[in-house]
């Protein structure tokens, strides 16, 4: 890999690659409630793409 | 209605013996050892004896929730009942079953290796990717154990190497 890629930096690109890293391992050492509760709310998340409220024109 | 809500469902089923044991599986028991992720449905291994009691548990489950496709939402958390014994993977899962504490309720949860072993089985886009996601956290020994014991023609193995590209 070259210095520069693309206008973002060696040093950027592993501090941003870092980061992920410790927010993954800090997700997986949440407790099993915590995780169920983010799916739920993932899931509530879904739902709401699925079934969109639809708002009718009111007529005049 | 949310998912620790349909745990404490099924700890009571359990104590008026209407399950007689029960394990948490696919994507949902996955999340115990991975990160959270978003999957459609909560999978509930049950342990019955017959057809009938499979039925009276699954009939049951329906006076509290609707059925939908293959799952019954309860409350807001569509769940995938099935037997245990259709799988032996899930079968022995249960032997090897953790336990986890959700909200207040102590749940068994099927182990790492299992999990992965089970998404081989099935092999489904959606197991596939979860083969990556367990693979970080497997135990390799234990996992060597499983293909051993439960992957008798190496059809898991091979699909092992093939999606990961490591020797099982």
């Amino acid at each position: 890999m070259t210095e520069h890629s693309g206008g973002v930096t060696k040093r950027l690109l592993e501090r941003l690659l870092n980061a992920q890293r410790r927010s993954a391992e800090k997700e997986r050492k949440m407790s099993y409630a915590e995780k169920l509760r983010i799916l739920d709310s993932l899931m509530e998340q879904q739902r709401q793409v699925k079934m969109p409220i639809v708002r009718h024109k009111r007529e005049v | 209605m949310a998912i620790a809500d349909v745990l404490r469902i099924f700890q009571e089923l359990k104590r008026d013996r209407a399950v007689r044991d029960y394990i948490l599986f696919g994507s949902v028991a996955a999340m115990a050892h991975t990160r959270p992720f978003y999957t459609r449905d909560v999978d509930i291994g049950v342990v019955v004896a017959s057809d009938k009691e499979f039925l009276a548990l699954f009939n049951r489950l329906t006076t509290i929730g609707r059925v939908a496709g293959h799952a019954i939402v309860i409350g807001c958390t569509p769940v995938e009942l099935f037997p245990v014994d259709i799988s032996p993977i899930i079968q022995d899962a249960l032997g090897h079953a953790l336990r986890r504490r959700v909200a207040g309720v102590f749940v068994k949860v099927a182990p790492p290796e299992h999990l992965l072993l089970e998404a081989l089985r099935v092999y489904c886009s959606q197991d596939k990717a979860r083969v990556f996601l367990l693979d970080d956290v497997v135990d390799r020994q234990k996992l060597q154990d499983l293909f051993r014991r439960l992957d008798h023609d190496g059809t898991l193995r091979r699909r092992y190497e093939a999606l990961t590209g490591e020797t099982a």
